[in-house]
C-alpha cells in the first residue's frame, strides 16, 4: 500500500513538473545581451535592434554556437537566433511554418523551395528595402543575377551566387593502372572509351569495366543515369539545351536514342556493371574503392573523399579522371552551372523587415564581406599575387561553415575568394585543376541558370526528370526496348513535359531578345 | 391509492450511476481523442479541395478558403494509368506478407518458451527483437551486401558452380526478397507480445495437462492457442485492415525502376508522381481512401469473427 | 556419495524428458531454430557495430564483414561530442519516461472500463477508437491543433499529441478480458471502488501486459522522429532520433568534414552506422530490464472455485 502511494506521488510531482517545464520551454524570445558596441561604421538606428530570426536549410552543426554567430553579431551590431530545417521533409516543414505565422525574418531557400515559395505569395517583395539599406548588396551583386530574383517585376531574394560559375565537376573516375595493364592509354575519344572497356574485360574479367548511379538522388549533384562524360560526345552537354533555336529536355534531343543504343551495347556485352540499377552513391564508393571496378562515374567532392581511402586499400593504384568525350565529328562539351545557390528572403509577415535588410547589407560590407567569409588576412590567408591561401588548419577551424551563413556574395571578388577553400584540401585543389580549370575552354552553361520562378516550370521538374532516369535505366538494361521510345516520348509529354517545353521556351526567346 | 409501481429499475440512469467510476476513467483518453484525433479530422477537407496553403492568413483559413473541386483529386488518383496495376501489386505483397509472416511470430513465441535456461531465454529474446529498430535504410544496406550481385550469397553460388541471382532486378524473385526482409524485421517484435501472454498462462493448467497424459503438443495445441486466441484474432483483424497500407517506407527503399512492375504499390506511385509537387491536396485523397478501405476490412473482418468464432474486438 | 550422485543424474535426466517423445523432439528443434533466429536477428547488428568504429577506408570501400578492421572511436567522438548530444540524449531520456508513466496511466484507465462488458456505451467508445486510429487528418491540421494550444516547441507536443496508441489499448483490454470475473468479486463485495479495484488488484496480476505495452511505448517515444520534427524547432528541445536523423542524411556535410580534415577516420558509412547504433542501444538495454516481468505463472489461481 505503501509503495503504490509513493509512486503515485512521484508521479504527481513529476507530472507537475512536465507541466512547469512544458511551460516555460515555449516560444518565450530569448534574453539577448546587448550587442557588443564594437560594431561597423555603418550609422546604427536609434531604435533598439531586435534578435532576428532566421531559417537556414539543414547542416549538422549548431548555427547558434558556432563561433560565425558571434563573428556576425560583432561585425554587424545585429543578434540573431538561427533555426535549421530537418534533413528530411524540409518543404513540408517550411511550408507549415510560414503559413502558420511563425515569424521568421529572413528565410535561406535552396532555389526549388523559392520557387514555390514565391509563386504562393508567402514572401515580401524587396525593392523598397534595397533601395533604402542595401547599397552595398546592390554594389555587390551583378545586373544580370537580380533578373533571376524577379518575380512579376519585383525583387523577392537575395542571391548567393554560385562563386564559380565555369565550374566543371562531373568526371568518369579511372584506374590508370588498369587500363596500362590492359595495354591502353586514357581515352580522350568515344571510340577510345570504348576500346579501353573492351580491353579491360579481357584482361581482367575479375572486375567491373565501368559502374554508375541509378538516379539523381544516388550521387550527390549527379545528372542522373546517364554520364555526362559519355554524353558529350554524342553533342548533349546539359539537361535542357538549345536545338534549331528552341530549348529541349535532353530526352528529346536528336541523339539521345543514339546515347541509349551506346548505352545498351556496353550493358549488353558485359562493359558496364549488371547491378547498375540499384547503384546507389555508397555502393558506387564501396566497388571502386575497393578495386572491384575499373571506372566510376564520380564528381569532384566524392572522389576527393575517396582518394585517402583508395590510398589506404590499393596502395599501388594510380588514378586519372576522363574528361568528356570526343564525338565522330569533335562534339565535346562539360556542363556548368552558372546559377543561384540560395535565395534569402524576408517571408511577408515578418515584423523586421527593415533591420533584416540592414542586416544582410552590413554582412555585405567590403570589409566585413572577407572577414566573415576569409578571415583575417595573416591569420587565417595570406595573398600571393591574386591567389588566397589559406592557412590551416585554423582556416578550417574558423571558417569553415560560413557559408551557411551567407546571404549574398561579392559577385566581382568572391570567385577568386572561394578558391582558397577547394585549396584546403590537396586533393580537391589537384582535381579542380585537372578537371575544372582544364575544361574552361569547353564548358556550357546550362541555360536554365537564371531562369526566374515559375510554378508550372517547378511543378513537373523533379517528376518528369525521374520518370525519364527511370527510363533510360529501363532502356539500358534491357527492361524496355529501345523502340518503345517514341511512345515514351508521347507519355512523358502528356505527363507534362510538353507544357514544361513550352514554358521554357517562352521564357527563353523572351530572355534572349 | 395505495398501489405500489415498481421503480423501473432499467432506466439509463440506473444503468450508469453505479459505474460512474468507470466513465470517469475513460475521461482523459476522450478527451485526449476528442483533441488530438478528432479534431484535426477537418482536414480530410483538403482532399476535396485545391488547397493553397498560403492562402489566409493561417492554415485553417487556408483550408477554408480554398476552392472547392469535389471528387476531382480521386478521379485523379483512379484515372491513373497505373492505377489498376499498383493495386494489385498492393494486394498481392500484402497478402503474402499475411499468409507467410504471420504465423511466425507465434511459432518463435512459442519455441522460445520451450528454452529452460533463463539467461539463454533472455538472450535470444533480446536478439531476435533487435532487428525491429533498423530503419529500412539501414536494412537495405544489409540485405544489399548479402543479396546484391556481388554480395556473400551470389559469391557461394558463384564458388559451387551455379548462376547468381539478381535478387533487387529480378520480378520473379523480388516480391519474396519483401517478404523475407519484413519477417526478419518483425517476427522478433510481435513474437514479445505473444509471449507477454504466454508467460501469464497458469502452469497449473500445464500441470493438470500432464497429469491426464497429454504430450507437449497436445498441450500447445488445448492449453497456449487457445489463451493466445484474442490477441491472435486482434492482431489478424489488425494486419487485415491495413493491407492497403502497410510498406511504403521499405519498398520505397528497396524497389527500383526495373521491378517497378511488381513491387510498385499505390503510395510509392503517388508519391513518385506527385515528387516535387507538394500536392497535399491527392496525399489526403490518397490516405482518406486508404482509411476507408481500412475501416471497412476492419469492421467486416471483426463482423466474421464475431459470427463464427465469437469473438469481437467490441 | 556414489548413490546421491547417480540420483542427481537420473533426476536432471528425467527433468530434461519429463515429457513425452514428440514433445522432446520439439524442445530439440525449438532449441535450434531460435538458436539461429538469434544468430540471424543478430549479425547485423554487429556488422553495424563493426562499421562504427572501423577505419574510412575499410568502411568505404566496403570491406567490412563482422569484425572491426582499424579500429577507431573518432566516429564516436564525433557524434556524440557535438554539444547538441548531450543535451538531445537528455531530452529523449526525459520525453520518453514521462511520456510512457502517461500513456500507460491513460491506457490502463481507459482500457479497464472497455473490457466490462456490461457497460453501456462499450461498444460506441470502441468503434470511436478503432475510427481514430484508421482515419488520419493530416500533418498541416495537426500541426495547427498543437499551435493553436500553444504548445509548439514544448515538452508537451512531444508527449501529449500520442500518448495513447489505440492498439496498445486494444491489447490491455484483451488481457484485461481474459481475467476471470471472480477475482474482483471478493473485492467489490468489500465495497471497494473501480478505481481501487484497477490499481490494488487488476494491476498486479497483470505484470506481463503492462511491462509490454510499457516497453512498447517506450520504444514509440524514443523512436519518434516525425513529431518532434514537426512540432519543435528550438535546438535546445532537439531529441536524440532528430538529432541522429541528421547526422545520417548529412553526408554533405560529413563530406565537408573531411574534405577540411584530410586524415580523419570519420566517412560517410560509418558516421550512419554509428547513429543507428547509438540510436538503438539504450532502448535495447531497456528490453532484458523489462523481462524479469515474463515470469510464469503469475498466480491467477489463488482465488480458485
Amino acid at each position: 500500500m505503501k509503495k503504490k502511494k509513493t509512486l503515485s506521488c512521484v508521479i504527481a510531482m513529476v507530472l507537475m513538473a512536465v507541466f512547469l517545464v512544458g511551460c516555460t520551454t515555449s516560444n518565450e524570445p530569448r534574453n539577448t545581451s546587448s550587442p557588443d558596441s564594437q560594431s561597423t561604421n555603418y550609422q546604427t538606428v536609434n531604435e533598439e535592434k531586435p534578435t532576428l530570426r532566421i531559417l537556414g536549410y539543414n547542416a549538422s552543426f549548431d548555427p547558434n554556437t558556432d563561433l560565425m554567430a558571434s563573428e556576425i553579431a560583432k561585425s554587424t551590431g545585429y543578434s540573431a537566433e538561427y533555426f535549421m530545417l530537418p534533413a528530411e521533409n524540409a518543404d513540408e516543414k517550411l511550408n507549415t511554418e510560414l503559413s502558420s505565422g511563425s515569424n521568421y525574418d529572413i528565410v535561406m531557400l535552396l532555389s526549388s523551395q523559392y520557387y514555390k515559395l514565391v509563386g504562393q505569395g508567402a514572401l515580401l517583395p524587396l525593392d523598397d528595402l534595397l533601395n533604402e539599406h542595401g547599397e552595398y548588396i546592390k554594389a555587390a551583386v551583378q545586373d544580370s543575377t537580380w533578373k533571376a530574383c524577379t518575380y512579376e517585376e519585383q525583387i523577392y531574394a537575395l542571391p548567393f551566387r554560385k562563386e564559380y560559375t565555369k565550374d566543371v565537376t562531373d568526371f568518369i573516375f579511372a584506374r590508370k593502372d588498369i587500363i596500362e595493364e590492359a595495354g591502353k592509354k586514357i581515352p580522350t575519344t568515344l571510340d577510345e572509351f570504348y576500346d579501353v572497356l573492351k580491353a579491360i574485360k579481357e584482361k581482367r574479367s575479375d572486375l567491373i569495366p565501368f559502374t554508375g548511379p541509378n538516379s539523381t538522388e544516388a550521387m550527390a549533384g549527379s545528372s542522373g543515369v546517364l554520364s555526362p562524360t559519355i554524353n558529350s560526345a554524342f553533342g548533349i552537354y546539359n539537361v535542357w539545351q538549345e536545338v534549331d533555336g528552341k530549348l529541349v529536355n535532353m530526352l528529346k534531343h536528336p541523339r539521345m536514342k543514339d546515347v541509349l543504343t551506346f548505352m545498351n551495347k556496353l550493358y549488353a556485352e558485359g562493359l558496364c556493371d549488371a547491378d547498375w540499377p540499384i547503384n546507389t552513391g555508397t555502393i558506387i564508393n564501396e566497388k571502386f574503392s575497393s578495386g572491384n571496378a575499373a571506372m566510376a562515374m564520380s564528381n569532384r567532392n566524392t572522389a576527393t573523399v575517396l582518394l585517402p581511402v583508395i590510398r589506404e586499400n590499393l596502395p599501388d593504384s594510380e588514378l586519372a579522371y576522363i574528361l568528356p568525350l570526343i564525338g565522330a565529328n569533335g562534339e565535346q562539351g562539360a556542363k556548368c552551372e552558372d546559377s543561384i545557390v540560395v535565395f534569402s528572403c524576408i517571408p511577408k509577415n515578418s515584423k523586421n523587415a527593415a533591420h533584416a535588410m540592414k542586416f544582410m547589407n552590413l554582412k555585405q560590407k567590403p570589409d566585413n564581406f572577407l572577414y566573415l567569409t576569409l578571415g583575417v588576412e595573416g591569420t587565417h590567408f595570406s595573398r600571393d599575387s591574386e591567389e588566397y591561401i589559406p592557412i590551416m588548419p585554423i582556416f578550417s577551424d574558423e571558417r569553415t561553415n560560413s557559408y551557411w551563413y551567407l546571404t549574398s556574395i561579392d559577385e566581382y571578388n568572391y570567385p577568386t575568394m572561394w578558391m582558397s577553400r577547394v585549396r584546403k584540401n590537396a586533393d580537391m585543389w589537384e582535381i579542380f585543376e585537372k578537371v575544372s580549370l582544364a575544361s574552361d575552354d569547353i564548358a556550357v552553361s546550362n541555360p536554365l541558370g537564371y531562369m526566374p520562378p515559375n510554378a508550372e516550370i517547378s511543378k513537373y521538374q523533379q517528376s518528369l526528370d525521374k520518370m525519364a532516369n527511370d527510363y533510360y535505366l529501363k532502356v539500358i538494361t534491357d527492361a524496355e526496348p529501345i523502340s518503345s521510345y517514341d511512345e515514351f516520348v508521347k507519355q512523358w509529354d502528356a505527363a507534362g513535359g510538353e507544357q514544361l517545353t513550352n514554358e521554357i521556351n517562352s521564357w527563353y526567346l523572351n530572355y534572349n531578345k | 391509492m395505495n398501489s405500489i409501481t415498481p421503480k423501473k429499475t432499467n432506466s439509463f440512469f440506473t444503468r450508469i450511476k453505479p459505474n460512474i467510476g468507470l466513465y470517469i476513467m475513460l475521461m482523459p483518453g476522450l478527451i485526449f481523442l476528442f483533441i488530438y484525433k478528432f479534431v484535426p479530422l477537418f482536414g480530410l477537407l483538403i482532399a476535396f479541395k485545391d488547397f493553397n496553403i498560403f492562402l489566409g492568413e493561417n492554415p485553417f483559413e487556408s483550408i477554408m478558403l480554398s476552392p472547392y473541386v469535389g471528387w476531382d483529386h480521386f478521379i485523379r488518383l483512379f484515372g491513373n494509368p497505373d492505377f489498376a496495376q499498383v493495386l494489385k501489386n498492393t494486394l498481392i505483397i500484402n497478402g503474402y506478407k499475411i499468409i507467410f509472416l504471420f504465423p511466425l511470430p507465434l511459432i518463435a513465441a512459442i519455441m522460445l518458451n520451450e528454452i529452460r535456461q533463463k539467461t539463454y531465454k533472455k538472450l535470444i529474446q533480446t536478439f531476435i527483437y533487435i532487428p525491429y529498430f533498423f530503419s529500412w535504410v539501414v536494412v537495405f544496406g544489409i540485405f544489399y551486401s548479402l543479396l546484391g550481385n556481388q554480395g556473400i550469397v551470389n559469391e557461394l553460388l558463384t564458388l559451387m558452380g551455379l548462376p547468381s541471382i539478381s535478387f533487387f532486378t529480378e520480378k520473379s524473385v523480388f516480391r519474396s526478397l519483401l517478404v523475407v526482409t519484413e519477417g526478419w524485421k518483425e517476427t522478433g517484435w510481435y513474437a514479445v507480445i505473444y509471449l507477454a501472454s504466454i508467460t501469464s498462462i497458469d502452469p497449473s493448467l500445464y500441470e493438470a495437462a500432464k497429469i491426464d497424459g497429454a504430450g507437449k503438443l497436445k498441450q500447445i495445441k488445448h492449453i497456449t492457442l487457445p489463451s493466445l486466441f484474442p490477441t491472435i484474432v486482434l492482431l489478424l483483424i489488425m494486419k487485415v485492415g491495413y493491407i492497403l497500407d502497410t510498406g511504403f517506407e521499405q519498398i520505397l527503399v528497396m524497389y527500383n525502376p526495373t521491378v517497378y512492375d511488381v513491387a510498385d504499390v499505390i503510395q510509392t506511385n503517388v508519391y513518385r508522381k506527385g515528387m516535387g509537387q507538394m500536392d497535399f491536396s491527392l496525399g489526403t485523397a490518397l490516405g482518406l481512401f486508404n482509411s476507408v478501405i481500412s475501416f471497412i476490412l476492419i469492421v467486416g473482418s471483426n463482423t466474421i469473427s464475431k459470427k463464427f468464432i465469437k469473438r469481437s474486438i467490441w | 556419495m556414489v548413490i546421491k550422485m547417480q540420483t542427481y543424474k537420473i533426476k536432471s535426466f528425467t527433468k530434461i524428458t519429463d515429457t513425452d517423445l514428440s514433445g522432446m523432439i520439439f524442445r530439440i528443434i525449438s532449441y535450434i531454430i531460435m538458436s539461429i533466429a538469434g544468430i540471424l536477428a543478430l549479425f547485423p547488428f554487429i556488422h553495424v557495430f563493426a562499421k562504427s568504429v572501423s577505419s574510412a577506408a575499410s568502411v568505404t570501400s566496403g570491406s567490412i564483414r563482422f569484425i572491426p578492421i582499424g579500429f577507431q572511436l573518432e566516429t564516436i567522438q564525433y557524434i556524440i561530442g557535438e554539444t547538441i548530444y548531450l543535451r538531445a540524449f537528455v531530452n529523449t531520456v526525459f520525453v520518453t519516461f514521462i511520456g510512457t508513466v502517461a500513456s500507460m496511466l491513460t491506457t490502463i484507465l481507459t482500457a479497464y472500463p472497455l473490457s466490462k462488458p456490461k457497460l453501456v456505451g462499450r461498444r460506441f467508445v470502441i468503434i470511436l477508437y478503432i475510427f481514430s486510429m484508421v482515419f488520419y487528418g493530416g500533418m498541416i491540421p495537426a500541426y495547427m491543433v498543437v499551435k493553436t494550444l500553444g504548445l509548439i516547441d514544448s515538452y508537451f507536443a512531444l508527449i501529449l499529441p500520442f500518448v495513447i496508441i489505440q492498439f496498445n489499448m486494444l491489447i490491455i483490454k484483451n488481457y484485461f478480458e481474459g481475467l476471470p470475473e471472480s477475482i474482483e468479486e471478493s473485492a467489490k463485495l468489500d465495497g471497494a471502488g473501480y478505481f481501487k479495484i484497477l490499481f490494488y488488484i487488476i494491476c498486479p496480476i497483470s505484470k506481463p501486459v503492462i511491462a509490454t505495452i510499457s516497453m512498447l511505448y517506450a520504444v514509440n517515444y524514443w523512436n519518434n522522429y516525425f513529431h518532434a520534427m514537426l512540432y519543435t524547432n528550438s535546438p535546445s528541445l532537439k531529441t536524440l532520433q532528430l538529432y541522429l536523423y541528421d547526422m545520417i542524411y548529412s553526408s554533405e556535410q560529413v563530406t565537408e568534414k573531411i574534405i577540411s580534415n584530410p586524415g580523419t577516420n570519420i566517412c560517410v558509412g560509418g558516421v550512419q552506422s554509428a547513429s543507428v547504433l547509438l540510436a538503438m542501444v539504450p532502448i535495447i538495454l531497456l528490453y532484458p530490464a523489462v523481462q524479469k516481468y515474463f515470469v510464469q505463472g503469475i498466480t491467477i489461481g489463488s482465488v480458485k472455485g
